[in-house]
């Protein structure tokens, strides 16, 4: 009876240990270089909410994402990151580049069965840009002749956008513009359906309509978003797959474990430890890959409202952050960044301008800010709590953890409010209501001016949906910016850039303190993957090998749990532990 | 009120004692455990918070029970943990108990009498309430309220969970009203409010104490969900359910993070309901 007793109590101990230290599951199939087949529904996930698809408004990581699914522009990003035409046949500049003509391909169609004129195109553009629209960077298209008048009402249409007959558009600037074909490829100006209206709508973000490779046949917020293959679509044989479904709301943990089971197939936010586990796993050995990061996060500081409408005091949060500590609790995802342009687009130079860890400056920032604080006394600082917003489940809120106990040092208590990404967006984007928060932003396109004009310039301003969430105004930042987008020389651009940036460190409107970088891994029967330089979880070219799938996924889901107990043990998440906290494997 | 016969009944009962005792282990974890752990709860190690490999620090002398991802002493962290469970599950308790009892009392005393609507309208709120998922609408109040405090916690859990109270105190409230002694005091002229707290109160305390027991914990449990779900206290507070989600990212490797709080909460919980059903067989007379 003992020995029975005994026997259990190891059985359930051993099954306890087996699931407490799991480790992760193979590779799902093989890589069988061949045709790319048609067919199968690629599956995956956001940890967030998308909270609508409108392309002119929609501007988000999570909904450009899906957008590049959705719609195609006159012009993209080739596998390389070059610019080539989509809907355009070609791409006609004028030798002074303030003329662009796009011939238009013939035979596009809209999801609706409608097919593409250069009306559709004109409308699309007018719709994004009408005062009315809560597009969020309507001034990347201020060049555009007529674009003022236009966008304040005074006029009916853009009169710099000509319908030249049904297939050929043409655009006309007011003068040269170096980033006007990357504007040209973002989602805001793709063309949309007649049944978007040629004013913005609200219902239109949960029924969008383009002419991209895939329509959306569901929409649930918090849920899923699914898409299916427009069938009319302009390349013939594309897209492969039959749709898309994608998951929202999804804890990171939840998408690695139906990851690991097969139940996604390609897997992009892994917590940090979950990642250093697969790359540690010798089956997925020289699997996934980091996406490029065009990345940089901060905290963001509301000029308009009190304390930062006080420099010193912005200044004192700039120097107060120690950046490294920062990267410390995320190894390997996370590094110590004190610039807005990542180092992918702008290496660092030495005496490069950027921001810096003083805690002696950011001390003496606080007295002359008129909020001086003692440490060894705890007295003084500023007096009131100061709400900070994070994100839910994201590094956001870790990231608020470490800036609290860091300012609280230099007398600043933050409270932190963890809320979901739609009122992230909604709060920091309406004028005085959010004082300080997390602050990131993606590339829009691989140029320097996407880190400032649309996040930082006056003319980013808007009263909803402000892009800008420190409202931040700065007249020679603003000329810096106007004569970098003018300059075609690249070496004038670069310094132009240099002195943005250091205005930026010197003014403080964000605290610049992270890069983050993700670690993206496919099961082998998803082909055609592979990251984007410039498009984030780009998938449209994706192709599932059915066969290897379906085999690998019975074979794999016989018997998981006995491989968990083979593959488990605690030496070895314990040596995971220590590769993963290093960061060494990277 | 004291019944001996009770007290024996209850040290007879090993498992009503084992739930007595973990009930005490916690209160004294709770009151002196964040003493002797000696850290900061909310503050990072960021010096030591690695070992020699450069993982995180797992049990050793420097933190007891190693460090969180954030490199903050585990230990301490259990601890304060303990504390604003136990805050949070006494007074929501108490709360929600004084709510119960007092709309019980009332409207089982007015029940068949002139004031017999305010019966049926006490009830029907009860009704009412008692129709929501529990947890579901405590979470949406959590959602709504925004800016959590360890005050508002306690107070959505208190004023959300006396319906069940109520009901069954209602019912006792009706038996012991036609008993004599009770037709007796109001035949002395004796007024309302004498007779529901002199009279009534002392005769459904059996109940009510039982409740409040059982009810402890589910509010830890309750308490450790809306931390869990990120609509209870805001970070960096350390709390039972806020740690099991802060740590279930590192399941995989440190699996102590999620234990560690997950044991925590199922011991207290435990406890409290050991310690609920041996009150409940001990204030019992049937089994005597």
């Amino acid at each position: 009876m003992r020995s029975i007793r005994t026997r259990t109590e190891a059985l359930v101990l051993l099954l306890f240990c087996a699931a407490c230290s799991t480790g992760v599951g193979p590779p799902i199939g093989e890589d069988r270089p061949g045709d790319p087949q048609r067919g199968g529904v690629l599956r995956t996930a956001f940890f967030t909410d998308v909270r609508g698809l409108d392309a002119a408004t929609a501007f988000d990581t999570a909904a450009s994402a899906l957008e590049s699914l959705i719609y195609d522009g006159l012009v993209s990003y080739d596998d390389q990151g070059k610019i080539v035409p989509v809907l355009a046949e070609r791409i006609d500049v004028s030798p002074d580049g303030k003329r662009y003509v796009f011939p238009l391909r013939r035979g596009v169609t809209f999801h609706d069965g409608s097919e593409l004129t250069a009306a559709d195109v004109k409308r699309s553009m007018e719709r994004a840009l009408h005062v009315k629209t809560p597009c969020p960077v309507p001034s990347y298209y201020e060049r555009v002749v007529g674009y003022a008048a236009y966008h304040d009402g005074k006029a009916e249409e853009l009169v710099g956008v000509k319908v030249e007959g049904d297939y050929q558009i043409a655009i006309e600037l007011s003068e040269p513009d170096a980033t006007f074909l990357h504007i040209m490829a973002l989602p805001i100006v793709a063309p949309v359906c007649k049944s978007a209206g040629r004013v913005w709508e609200r219902t239109f973000a949960s029924q969008p309509c383009g002419a991209g490779p895939f329509k959306v046949t569901r929409y649930e917020n918090g849920q899923i978003i699914k898409l299916v293959r427009h069938e009319g679509y302009w390349d013939k044989g594309k897209p492969y797959l039959d749709g898309v479904d994608w998951y929202l709301s999804m804890q990171s943990f939840t998408q690695r474990f139906k990851f690991d089971q097969g139940d996604i197939d390609y897997i992009r936010e892994l917590s940090e430890a979950d990642s250093l586990l697969y790359r540690t796993t010798p089956a997925w050995r020289g699997r996934g890959e980091w996406e490029p990061s065009l990345t940089t996060g901060g905290t963001f500081m509301n000029t308009e409202m009190p304390p930062f409408d006080n420099r010193h005091v912005r200044r004192a949060v700039s120097y107060a952050i120690d950046r490294e500590q920062l990267a410390g609790v995320r190894p390997g995802h996370v590094r110590a960044h004190a610039k807005m342009v990542p180092n992918v687009l702008i290496a660092p130079e030495p005496e490069y301008p950027q921001q810096r860890f003083d805690y002696a400056t950011a001390l003496e920032e606080m007295r002359l800010a008129g909020y001086a604080y003692d440490p060894k006394t705890g007295q003084g600082g500023y007096p009131h709590e100061i709400p900070y917003l994070a994100i839910l489940d994201s590094y956001a809120q870790t990231a608020a953890e470490i800036y609290q106990q860091q300012l609280a040092k230099i007398g600043i208590r933050i409270k932190i409010q963890v809320v979901g990404w739609p009122t992230f967006l909604a709060k920091t984007g309406r004028r005085k209501t959010a004082q300080m928060g997390f602050s990131g932003w993606h590339a829009d396109f691989p140029d320097p001016s996407t880190f400032f004009e649309p996040i930082l310039a006056t003319k980013s301003i808007q009263d909803e949906e402000s892009q800008n969430a420190a409202f931040f105004s700065n007249k020679e930042l603003d000329d810096v910016l106007d004569r970098a987008r003018r300059s075609t020389s690249t070496d004038e651009r670069k310094a132009l850039y240099r002195r943005a940036e250091a205005i930026v460190a010197d003014e403080a409107p964000w605290a610049t303190t992270y890069t983050y970088s993700y670690l993206e891994l496919w099961h082998p029967y998803l082909h055609g993957y592979r990251p984007h330089p410039v498009l984030s979880q780009h998938v449209r070219n994706a192709w599932i090998d059915a066969g290897q799938k379906k085999l690998a996924r019975r074979g794999a889901r016989g018997l998981p749990f006995l491989d968990r107990l083979v593959q488990s043990g605690s030496k070895h998440a314990r040596t995971t532990l220590a590769l993963a906290e290093s960061g060494g494997s990277r | 009120m004291f019944d001996p016969r009770a007290f024996r009944r209850f040290k007879q009962n090993r498992g009503a004692v084992f739930g007595a005792a973990l009930v005490l282990v916690l209160v004294v974890f709770a009151a002196f455990g964040p003493l002797l752990a000696g850290h900061d709860p909310n503050i990072s190690d960021f010096g030591g918070g690695r070992d020699g490999s450069g993982a995180l620090l797992g049990p050793s002398s420097r933190h007891l029970l190693g460090v969180d991802p954030l490199l903050r002493d585990s230990f301490s962290r259990l601890a304060h943990g303990a504390r604003i469970s136990l805050l949070v599950a006494f007074f929501a308790t108490t709360l929600s108990i004084v709510v119960g009892a007092a709309v019980g009392l009332a409207s089982g005393y007015a029940e068949d009498t002139r004031a017999a609507g305010l019966d049926t309208f006490l009830m029907r709120m009860v009704d009412v309430g008692l129709s929501f998922p529990y947890l579901l609408l405590v979470m949406a109040i959590g959602a709504a309220v925004g800016d959590t405090t360890i005050l508002t916690i306690l107070m959505v859990l208190g004023l959300t969970s006396w319906f069940g109270t109520a009901r069954i105190i209602r019912a006792k409230t009706i038996q012991v009203r036609h008993l004599d002694f009770i037709v007796a005091s109001r035949a002395l002229g004796q007024t309302t409010s004498f007779i529901l707290l002199r009279h009534i109160l002392p005769n459904v305390a059996g109940p009510l104490i039982v409740i409040a027991s059982a009810s402890v914990a589910q509010m830890i449990i309750a308490e450790s969900v809306l931390s869990y779900l990120q609509v209870g206290l805001p970070p960096p507070t350390a709390t039972w359910g806020r740690m099991l989600l802060e740590g279930q990212r590192f399941y995989t490797v440190a699996p102590r993070l999620v234990l560690a709080p997950g044991i925590m909460i199922f011991l207290a919980v435990l406890g409290f309901n050991l310690l609920g059903e041996g009150l409940r067989d001990a204030l019992d007379p049937h089994e005597d």
